[in-house]
């Protein structure tokens, strides 16, 4: 089979990006695989990519420093804005300008391939507009349809049900698809992310330290993390909690940590390429997003057996943690119950063995053969 | 072969726990990686293997500074790479390590990819700190001596704090109950001295132990975390003095020492907020 992927820019970092990276890795085994991004946005992909698998740019982002100077037009058209994605899209993504969009259309319309995945609503809207028949459509939602604005879901209510299938990351969400949109069974499907195929460690569980990673950025809130860990560093001041990640939120976590008494137990790392090698020192993860798309985090923290203390918010950490038997789900925004959560894991170290070694046993089957599986099986029922 | 737990012991023995049982004759090779002076064979180790369980001595052997990956080696087969599963981190274990007398440094890694490595470097003694606490225009810092004996008996150390670059320094007292050292630096004096010539005025902190010659250096080492400035921060204290405010507040430097930095912070503020000098 020819896959094609289509994203904003394969050279950035994010959830999305890694996970595209997994699973075209993993599907370019037995398929010839591309990722083609709308916008370059560096010499390199911050992730490592299959080399089977083929990167391909349409465009230069306005962003990369270091890209080729553009024709007069290109520059032109750049900077008018696109037309057929929504605007809550267009502003959130600077990928999506006239020119890409114009790029675009000219390589759905004379793709080779057998699939087309998308993946984010911009580029599912494009699809579902642009695509042609001759390759299957399918579209991808890497968040869920409650965290999309009004106008984003307008947009999927009017045009996505053109597209020839949909893959979202909890069932919670395929439920929320099907009944906004009027299409047979089948049609979306619950795919998870895929833990890259890589050698994970397994933690001992001993270090006195709390880790948690991602975009520091207002959904993931970790400023209320930071007051949720206060309960712990009140009764046991060896432990740290540690941040991975950046991004515009970083003042404000520190300026929480500083509030608290907290300088030196909150330890804002930085990004790492290594995630899970930093999740394998600790004792536990913590999240304390508004919302998840899926959650990659627990199942990273699953991988090197490490068990998760969560909100139970909407959506991926219901469908992913166990309570009581690979971690724990506390009440949605309550950060005493938070705090209580992590106390308690904290304090029982045999309970955090147990859970951490359901946790590592869980994680096989996100591993991203078993997805590989999942995705041949449903693009060939599609194709069918 | 595929290790679950990878550690060095403070006798610096590895110990290995192996996925599958060793076949007799059993030898841990280690082959170093990077660095162009490093010798291009691999050496063959003292190793011990019993059932799952391996030790390798790296003692004696006359292992060069430097990073060695640790390969299996059966007889009649040649060695392969071994990876593991373990982190190669415990925080408890380094700082057991760490307060021990030595001039080197063994220690087991693992690579982002799993494989296992050693890694050999030449250490001197310094004051490892353990807790920083800002509090009442007084900065309070517990740890331990590293790499070197602790006092046969409690003893009243000092803590000296130099200015940087200037001939400035304050000598405080500081407790030292075997290897523990705890102690506090009062802020007002350092804001008093503060050289309102340059935009900022760095102090150096080192502990200095009756009957030895060098003091020791106040580092965080310990733990993983290389690099910690910009990553741990501790608050600002604002100290008035009659020359105009200053702002003061412990912080890691680039080799992860543990200093103070003053910093004008202007005319003299209102009364209200800040601490008295």
């Amino acid at each position: 089979m020819r896959i094609t992927f289509l994203i904003g820019d394969v050279h950035g970092m994010g959830g999305t990006i890694r996970s595209t990276v997994s699973l075209a890795g993993g599907l370019a085994q037995r398929h010839r695989v591309q990722i083609v991004s709308l916008a370059r946005g560096a010499a390199r992909p911050f992730f490592p990519v299959d080399p089977r698998v083929r990167l391909r740019s349409l465009t230069d982002s306005r962003a990369w420093a270091g890209r080729p100077e553009p024709s007069r037009r290109i520059r032109e058209l750049e900077l008018r804005p696109a037309t057929l994605v929504p605007p809550t899209e267009a502003r959130r993504s600077a990928v999506f300008n006239a020119a890409t969009e114009e790029a675009l259309c000219a390589f759905l319309a004379r793709a080779r391939t057998d699939v087309v995945v998308a993946t984010r609503p911009g580029l599912n809207s494009l699809l579902a507009l642009l695509g042609s028949d001759h390759y299957l459509r399918i579209g991808q939602e890497h968040l869920n349809l409650r965290q999309q604005t009004e106008d984003i879901r307008d947009h999927i209510r009017r045009h996505h049900a053109r597209l020839d299938g949909l893959t979202v990351l909890t069932d919670a969400d395929r439920r929320d698809y099907a009944a906004l949109l009027d299409r047979p069974e089948g049609w979306a499907i619950t795919m998870p992310n895929p833990l890259p195929d890589a050698r994970y460690p397994r933690s001992r569980l001993v270090n006195p330290v709390i880790a948690t990673a991602g975009r520091l950025i207002p959904v993931k809130q970790y400023p209320v993390l930071v007051q949720a860990f206060a309960r712990v560093a009140a009764a046991h001041p060896e432990w740290q909690l540690r941040v991975y990640g950046h991004g515009p939120q970083r003042g404000r976590i520190r300026a929480m940590a500083d509030e608290l008494g907290l300088h030196g137990r909150v330890v804002l790392m930085g990004r790492t390429r290594d995630v899970t090698g930093e999740f394998a020192k600790a004792s536990l993860v913590a999240l304390s997003s508004r919302q998840e798309g899926f959650g990659m985090t627990i199942v990273e923290a699953f991988a090197v057996g490490v068990p998760v203390v969560s909100f139970d918010c909407p959506h991926g950490p219901r469908e992913l943690i166990e309570p009581g038997r690979d971690g724990l789900l506390v009440p949605d925004q309550d950060v005493d119950a938070l705090g209580a959560g992590l106390l308690r894991l904290v304090e029982d170290a045999a309970e955090r063995q147990r859970m951490g070694a359901a946790a590592r046993e869980k994680a096989r089957r996100f591993r991203v053969d078993h997805v590989v599986r999942r995705w041949e099986e449903y693009l060939v029922e599609r194709l069918g | 072969m595929r290790v679950q737990m990878s550690r060095v012991r403070v006798d610096d023995i590895l110990e290995l726990d192996l996925a599958e049982p060793a076949r007799t004759g059993a030898q841990v090779v280690l082959r170093p990686v990077g660095g162009r002076t490093a010798p291009l064979r691999g050496r063959r180790m003292r190793t011990w293997v019993g059932g799952r369980r391996a030790y390798v001595d790296l003692r004696w052997e006359p292992l060069t500074e430097g990073t060695w990956a640790v390969r299996w080696s059966e007889p009649g087969r040649s060695s392969r790479q071994m990876w593991t599963d373990d982190p190669c981190y415990d925080l408890a274990a380094r700082r057991e390590y760490a307060a021990r007398p030595s001039r080197r440094e063994v220690a087991a890694l693992r690579a982002p990819d799993g494989r296992l490595l050693v890694r050999v470097r030449r250490v001197r003694p310094y004051a490892e700190v353990r807790e920083v606490e800002v509090r009442d225009a007084t900065v309070r810092i517990t740890g331990f001596l590293a790499h070197t004996a602790p006092p046969d008996t409690s003893t009243a150390a000092e803590l000296l704090v130099r200015q940087r670059d200037r001939a400035t320094a304050f000598a405080f007292p500081a407790g030292l109950a075997q290897e523990v050292f705890r102690c506090a630096v009062p802020l007002p004096p350092l804001a008093r001295a503060h050289a309102h010539d340059r935009p900022h005025n760095e102090w150096d902190l080192w502990l200095r132990v009756p009957g030895r010659e060098r003091g020791y250096r106040l580092r965080a080492l310990c733990d993983d975390i290389v690099g910690k400035k910009g990553r741990v921060a501790f608050p600002t204290t604002a100290v008035r003095t009659d020359s105009g405010a200053v702002d003061l507040r412990p912080y890691f430097t680039a080799a992860d020492g543990l200093s103070l930095l003053g910093t004008g912070a202007g005319p003299r503020p209102p009364s209200g907020g800040g601490a008295e000098d």
